[in-house]
């Protein structure tokens, strides 16, 4: 009974591990490397334009550090 | 024949790190010359002049300076750009790399951070305040844009360069001393001349870490911390160094006494889980071989992975944030979950299971053994076992798991 539920916490530690790295990397790799976070220009009317938007990274699924001291 | 084989193995892992170091120096000089250009695609005949300044034209035929510098934030450094014409006016300010928490970011930008730079002169900076609950990522922003302006102002105007900060700051100092303060109370309850109870004051001490460690400091290392050391990015200066020394501390009393101290003793969230252990009174679990060489596995391809992106955070998969801080994806908090219900059952199991640091403390201990010739006796299928946690040094590879059946 023992060792059934060592594989079952083993599966279990082991697929959310690989989800998260899996998420992470994915991320990463795709990101486009001639892209910029976020720009902004004196020129840019923000009065009225909408917040610009990232050139290229997807910084809302950038990866969240561990224990921020914010 | 194991020794050889498991030589091998450790040569191959070290040289894949190696490679992977390699492939993400030259993977990030492309990107940067790429991300200049995209900084403002109007500006024309972009020329590098020195590292981090970049000069082009705009429209006009105007020269156009492109100043980078970086920041520590609290996930890495914050690569900033800002853009100036001739007149020491900031035309443009781009955060070009990061590696913070994404809503941290979208505040930063939605409580407008980055436009306090604009149209105002390199001389004369405005007193940007830092966005309260994301100060580490707004101060890596804000003075990152005045490191920039600073440079450019150096080299291409003849001001007076701004003065460095200081290395520590009063806080950061503390913590290091409270780091420093564990591990040397952690070699004395070790000591043969510790003469009271020693499992009782190495709980005392693994529960003390949890407190202030834990949930106060946030100062735990993790393998993310070990791919900021190898990759370099610590030099250009990192928020907190607390776990950076935290780490060095670790494999150093490793190395020196053989004993994994860090583990046994100071972990905090090795300590959370001996807490609820202790509960049930249940026993650590017996892990199979092949159970030992995947979570090495894991560990190996995460570093990798972390050095090749230059990103430390993509060897995060340690639900450490998310117990101590809440800082955390969705599946790392199913899996802080899934740990904590499972100290019910096993002793310790993530330590034993697929803690990376466990796999890296292996390493260090066989690589350290190999190269003193200590692993005198030959390897048999069934190890002999070990107290909890490497207390007592290990012979070989198969370290930090407790016997095979």
């Amino acid at each position: 009974m023992k060792r059934f539920l060592l594989y079952v916490v083993f599966i279990v530690f082991a697929g959310l591990s690989l989800t998260e790295l899996l998420s992470l990397w994915h991320t990463d790799w795709k990101k486009d490397r001639s892209g910029v976070v976020f720009v902004r220009n004196v020129t840019d009317n923000t009065a009225t334009a909408p917040v610009r938007q990232p050139v290229v990274t997807d910084y809302k699924k950038m990866i969240e550090v561990q224990g921020a001291d914010h | 024949m194991k020794i050889r084989l498991h030589t091998s193995i450790a040569f191959i892992s070290l040289a894949l790190v190696v490679a992977a170091w390699f492939g993400g120096s030259l993977r990030q000089m492309d990107a940067v010359e790429a991300r200049v250009r995209a900084i403002r695609p109007d500006i024309t005949a972009i020329q590098k002049m020195e590292p981090g300044l970049y000069e082009g034209r705009n429209a006009q035929n105007q020269p156009l300076y492109i100043a980078l510098e970086s920041h520590p934030g609290y996930g890495g450094p914050v690569l900033m750009a800002i853009v100036v014409n001739t007149e020491k006016r900031i035309e443009t300010v781009a955060i070009v790399e990061s590696a913070e928490t994404g809503p941290y970011l979208t505040k930063i930008i939605e409580a407008a951070v980055p436009d306090a730079f604009l149209g105002g002169s390199i001389d004369k900076l405005p007193h940007v305040h830092a966005v309260s609950g994301a100060t580490m990522s707004s101060e890596a922003v804000i003075r990152g844009t005045a490191r920039a302006a600073a440079m450019l102002g150096a080299q291409r105007f003849g001001l007076p360069p701004a003065p460095e900060p200081p290395l520590l700051g009063k806080e950061d100092m503390v913590r290091l001393l409270v780091v420093a303060g564990f591990f040397i109370v952690a070699l004395i309850v070790a000591s043969k001349r510790f003469i009271w109870n020693k499992n009782r004051a190495r709980l005392i001490l693994l529960a003390t870490s949890v407190g202030v460690l834990g949930f106060w400091y946030g100062s735990q290392f993790s393998l993310a911390t070990v791919a900021l050391f190898v990759s370099g990015t610590w030099l250009k200066g990192v928020a907190s160094w607390a776990p950076l020394v935290c780490l060095l501390l670790a494999v150093a009393v490793l190395i020196l006494t053989r004993k994994n101290l860090y583990c046994a003793a100071i972990c905090p969230f090795g300590g959370i889980q001996e807490g609820l252990s202790r509960i049930t009174a249940c026993s650590p679990p017996i892990v199979p071989t092949w159970m030992v060489w995947a979570s090495r596995l894991l560990t190996l391809a995460a570093l990798c992975m972390a050095l090749y992106c230059r990103s430390p955070s993509d060897a995060t998969y340690e639900p450490f944030g998310k117990t101590f801080n809440g800082v955390g994806s969705a599946v790392l908090f199913a899996l802080t979950v899934a740990v904590l219900l499972s100290s019910l059952v096993f002793k310790r199991p993530w330590c034993r299971l697929l803690c990376p640091i466990t796999s890296l403390s292996d390493y260090v201990q066989f690589v350290r053994n190999r190269l003193s010739n200590k692993v005198a006796q030959p390897e048999g299928d069934d190890p002999a076992p070990q107290k909890n946690n490497g207390a007592t040094a290990p012979p070989a590879m198969n370290s930090n798991h407790t016997k095979q059946e």
